[in-house]
């Protein structure tokens, strides 16, 4: 409903020849909005960027490797970016810095599917995992930043908040909330979901009961298994110096058969 | 293949082909990566071949841990999942590690392995060692590769294994040494630059602040190897040589961090001129 409506208007300011400018809002989740933005015929003092485009090619080559390391064994290329190296950039410098990463990514994906294809070798394929590390590096250095601004101005995280919740079987699990746009009394699949917040009582007490004793059980022989690796340890490497730390020294059979036994 | 062979060369009886750097793997193996110091199988009626170039255990440590973990294969659907993992010589890309490790190799519990790694390791990739068991006893050599999972090192030329392969009717087949992993705490040790004989050591650290091995009987400190240092990208850190898609180290260390109240969209937002004029609607948590 909020969204066709948000396009009719979109429509309407489409015909009426934008003079003014029209920000379709698409959604809004976590803080972050998903919007559109049909930069209309602006006065020049408005702002001094209005379009932006690659400057050195604009074609589907982009996607591709530069022709010199076609069929190389070996492409070299430096590490990944450190967390403590992106934590003195200035936000453009990130903001840059992750379009420079995402084509990067995008480049090696077209060239490892192109290698597939060709059957030939995607020479390094780490550098993929190089780039990723950086990414998710500069992700965190982002949040971390954005946290330390809320929890000054607002004094919350902003993260979603949680929920104790029961299964239908009466396992227990932490329910993550969403951001919706539509109420959760009209909403059906929300319904369908059928989240139960009260402890469990009656047969799926019973169920659970049986289901903590297989664990119990579980966990009993995993640690037996424990206790023979221990035994196997010992046997291999008789003067391995790790028998001789403070911890290792006192640990016997039985105490790691019995310790976080709780009944 | 056989375009990317050097020729074989004799060495005392042990005939042993070397091979360049990223020669090409078996074509049905099209995924694997091939690094040199991996073990090659070169044709058919070679058999298998061990390089003796230096197999080098620290050559990879730079590489991302994500790879590493990826090529293992412990993390996959369980059913191509690789159970009882052992550590081998090989890289875990490599074909030698991936046939030791095969899904369908099944290791009943008896033979499983326990890796109990050393909580430091004293025995680096370039140091003289001496042998204090076996066949070799009391021999010396270089240490050609730590396999630091297994508390493993291996000699250059000693503690060999010799194989037969290929032998056939009215054929002699060939003869391959292979060097046999030596455990690094009780099966070798380090020269005393002294007197020239084993000795135990020690870690102390120097007025400088320092590690370093130092030898127990007479307290000289033992210096690591250069060759040590050798990894993937360099042979020193001092004689790295950019790559061409590498940020140079002056703008990496450029401070450009302005602390301001905005979050990153409302910074980024403000730099790009963007006014959000639109009313936001209303949003439900649940």
């Amino acid at each position: 409903m909020a969204v066709s409506a948000v396009l009719r208007s979109f429509v309407s300011g489409l015909r009426s020849g934008l003079r003014t400018p029209t920000v379709i809002q698409l959604g809004r989740c976590h803080g972050t909005e998903v919007c559109l933005v049909a930069a209309p015929v602006q006065p020049e003092t408005s702002h001094k960027r209005k379009f932006h485009s690659t400057v050195r090619r604009k074609d589907l080559m982009e996607f591709f490797d530069i022709k010199k390391n076609w069929g190389q064994k070996e492409v070299r290329s430096g590490r990944s970016w450190t967390k403590d190296e992106l934590r003195i950039k200035s936000n453009s410098d990130l903001h840059k810095l992750w379009f420079v990463l995402y084509k990067e990514k995008n480049m090696l994906l077209t060239m490892q599917e192109e290698c597939d294809l060709v059957a030939e070798l995607f020479p390094n394929p780490e550098r993929l995992d190089k780039v990723e590390e950086s990414m998710v590096n500069l992700q965190d250095v982002i949040k971390e930043r954005d946290t330390a601004v809320k929890l000054l101005e607002i004094g919350i995280t902003g993260d979603a908040p949680t929920k104790e919740c029961y299964s239908g079987l009466g396992r227990r699990y932490m329910h993550k909330y969403e951001e919706h746009l539509m109420p959760y009394w009209r909403n059906p699949r929300h319904y369908a979901k059928r989240y139960v917040v009260d402890k469990p009582r009656g047969f799926t007490r019973e169920f659970l009961l049986r289901l903590w004793e297989k664990n119990r059980r579980q966990k009993r022989k995993a640690l037996g298994f424990q206790k023979h690796l221990l035994h196997e340890a010992r046997k291999e490497y008789p003067g391995h110096p790790i028998w001789a730390e403070k911890d290792v020294k006192d640990l016997t059979y039985e105490e790691v058969y019995h310790s976080k036994m709780s009944d | 293949m056989h375009h990317c062979l050097h020729r074989p060369t004799l060495l005392t009886g042990i005939e042993i082909v070397i091979l360049p750097d990223g020669a090409l793997p078996l074509p049905d193996l099209a995924r694997t990566q091939r690094r040199p110091g991996d073990l090659y199988c070169c044709s058919y009626s070679l058999a298998m071949v061990r390089i003796t170039l230096p197999r080098l255990d620290t050559y990879f440590r730079n590489f991302p841990k994500t790879y590493v973990e990826r090529e293992k294969g412990l993390k996959r659907h369980p059913d191509y999942k690789r159970y009882n993992y052992r550590y081998t010589e090989h890289r875990p890309w490599s074909m030698e590690e991936k046939l030791e490790n095969s899904v369908n190799r099944k290791i009943g519990p008896h033979n499983r392995l326990v890796h109990v790694p050393l909580p430091e390791f004293h025995v680096y990739r370039g140091d003289m060692v001496q042998i204090l068991i076996g066949r070799d006893k009391g021999k010396r050599g270089e240490v050609v590769q730590t396999v630091k999972e297994r508390n493993w090192c291996f000699v250059g030329g000693k503690n060999l294994k010799y194989e037969t392969y290929g032998k056939f009717e009215g054929m002699p087949g060939k003869v391959v040494a292979k060097e046999m992993p030596l455990d690094v705490a009780t099966e070798v040790a380090l020269i005393d630059p002294v007197d020239n004989s084993a000795t135990e050591i020690e870690w102390r650290y120097t007025e400088q602040g320092e590690r370093v091995r130092v030898s127990k009987r007479t307290g000289r400190i033992i210096p690591k190897p250069m060759v040590a240092q050798e990894t993937y990208e360099f042979k020193s850190r001092a004689t790295y040589r950019d790559e061409p898609k590498d940020t140079l180290k002056k703008e990496v260390t450029e401070v450009t961090f302005k602390p301001s109240l905005l979050t990153f969209e409302q910074d980024i937002m403000q730099q790009m001129g963007i006014v959000e004029n639109g009313k936001q609607p209303q949003t439900f948590w649940y």
